[in-house]
């Protein structure tokens, strides 16, 4: 497990793995939205698409950069809590 | 350079203690605005339902490079912060001060972000504006126009944040109190990016 | 430091006096609740900018008893909020040695009660003789009304601003509120700024009667309220004689 105290010897700090992982969410969320404006395939599933991947982005700012990874578990957990709630109801506000 | 003892003795006390990054108030800032937010991200899913003809031609007139860009931007500026933050920690543990100033070095290239962002922004509206769409042509522009807006208000005070931030890392010598603060800070303008990835989806890619 | 600091002694008058003020908060809230929202048609909004003036002056017509009740219940809420910022203003003395956050917080919030007080003097003035008033009277009357709640951005923010900042630069111990109502002042601060949109829309969410410039800064506003009555009735404790 890595400390976020650790020094820079680690050849990879965590931070930068998970810009990495932003990076290609980006672009999938990109993919999933080129997919729901063009019509070409399941428009429905390329919505849900786009808002898992934001969110999952938004889930991994808030984990890593944030630092809630260390953070006391009420607060990590409510975070947590909050990326579902607010995802599964904008899918279902979208998909209507 | 740590010395082994407090390397180990700090490294198993991050490793055992759970820690509020920055303080507690700052994470009811975080709370509250997201909770705002939130109502923000309803408030446009449910007039994409409504108008989803409008919504829809809006949205193909809004151009998608600008708005990956502008994520891009953001979610750089969110590492490079949250590096600095690391290093600033680190050199609180090891009390030397090179760590610190690398880190004053990445503050500078994360506040290089956010003015990107705004120049971004200012450019986009910009273009729209003059081809005559503003926020009273139709209600995609109206949220699309005050929600991005409202959003640049939090990169503006983002940016002063993080200009206060660089500051206090340059300091001689770093104690808890000021990490605290850098912590406080850093976690708002990740709260900015957080805000921007959703409203990014909702605008530009469904 | 400093021979004699103001805030730790014992002090049954001021005490007393903020216990006062505390409550005054509570009790505009409920004064609110009751004119404002049960009665009188404020919150939820009865009309909506959109509405043509005739429209206006019916429905005040239709509902004229009971918004001239909430009328009175809305000016001694209002008017509490005068009581509500002598006590903010009361505790951040306390641990100021000469008064400089303190009198800022008095002018703004002095300057928020004016304009409350206006906004329900506007709302008992429109059920006064709807019927004989020209209805665009009526629609100007609520206008003025929601323009001063909710335009006021500046007197309402800026007093948020004004408590938190004496908050964040107090030393560590010598706050005058509990260092996280600072940054519940700034969240306020920030979520009345949309009041600001009212003057560009007439219809839509942004508008006087919209969810974004409406609903949010008065539910802000009144969690506001009830925050710092128990930040004043808290800090009074530690004067009880």
């Amino acid at each position: 497990m890595n400390e976020t105290s650790s020094p820079s010897r680690l050849a990879v700090r965590p931070a930068t793995i998970a810009w990495t992982l932003l990076m290609i969410a980006t672009a999938i969320g990109w993919w999933f939205g080129e997919t729901a404006q063009g019509g070409s395939g399941d428009v429905r599933l390329a919505i849900a698409g786009v808002l898992i991947t934001a969110f999952a982005k938004v889930w991994l700012v808030g984990f890593q950069f944030m630092e809630l990874r260390g953070a006391p578990r009420l607060l990590r957990h409510a975070f947590d809590a909050w990326v579902v709630i607010a995802c599964t109801a904008l899918i279902i506000i979208c998909l209507r | 350079m740590t010395s082994p003892d407090t390397a180990v003795s700090s490294a198993a006390s991050e490793r055992t203690k759970p820690h509020v990054p920055g303080e507690l108030g700052i994470w009811c800032f975080v709370a509250g605005d997201l909770a705002v937010f939130t109502v923000f991200f309803v408030l446009i899913a449910l007039g994409n339902g409504d108008q989803a003809q409008v919504f829809a031609q809006s949205r193909a007139s809004l151009e998608l490079w600008i708005g990956v860009l502008n994520t891009l931007l953001l979610l750089s500026g969110s590492w490079l912060v949250a590096t600095a933050v690391e290093r600033c920690r680190e050199s609180v543990q090891s009390g030397s001060g090179p760590d610190a100033r690398r880190a004053a070095l990445q503050f500078a290239l994360a506040i290089l972000t956010g003015v990107l962002f705004v120049a971004n922004k200012s450019l986009e509206w910009g273009i729209k504006i003059a081809h005559g769409i503003t926020p009273a042509t139709n209600d995609f522009f109206m949220y699309f126009f005050v929600f991005t807006g409202i959003h640049l208000f939090h990169v503006l005070i983002g940016l002063g944040v993080l200009i206060a931030l660089r500051r206090v890392s340059r300091r001689e010598r770093l104690d808890s109190k000021a990490l605290r603060t850098i912590e406080s800070g850093a976690t708002f303008w990740h709260l900015v990016d957080l805000l921007w990835i959703v409203l990014f989806a909702l605008f530009y890619l469904i | 430091m400093n021979g004699s600091d103001t805030h730790s002694g014992k002090d049954h008058l001021f005490y007393r006096s903020m216990r006062f003020c505390g409550w005054s908060g509570v009790a505009a809230v409920t004064f609110f609740i009751i004119g404002g929202m049960i009665l009188g048609g404020m919150l939820p909004p009865l009309l909506s900018p959109d509405d043509t003036a005739a429209e206006f002056a019916r429905r005040v017509s239709e509902h004229v008893v009971a918004i001239r009740i909430g009328s009175v219940f809305l000016i001694f809420s209002f008017a509490l909020f005068g009581a509500l910022a002598a006590g903010i203003a009361a505790q951040t003395r306390r641990f100021e040695k000469a008064p400089a956050f303190s009198y800022l917080q008095l002018m703004f919030g002095a300057c928020g009660t004016a304009v409350a007080v206006l906004v329900a003097f506007s709302w008992a003035l429109m059920s006064f003789r709807p019927d004989e008033y020209d209805p665009r009277v009526v629609q100007v009357l609520i206008d003025f009304a929601y323009f001063l709640a909710l335009f006021s951005v500046p007197v309402f923010s800026g007093w948020c601003l004004v408590i938190a900042l004496p908050i964040l630069f107090a030393n560590e111990g010598e706050e005058p509120f509990p260092r996280w109502v600072a940054f519940f002042n700034l969240w306020a601060a920030v979520l009345y700024a949309p009041g600001l949109m009212i003057l560009f829309f007439k219809s839509g969410i942004f508008s006087w009667s919209g969810i974004v410039a409406l609903w949010i800064p008065f539910t802000a506003f009144f969690l506001w309220i009830l925050v710092m009555s128990w930040g004043i009735l808290k800090g009074a404790e530690s004067a009880r004689g």
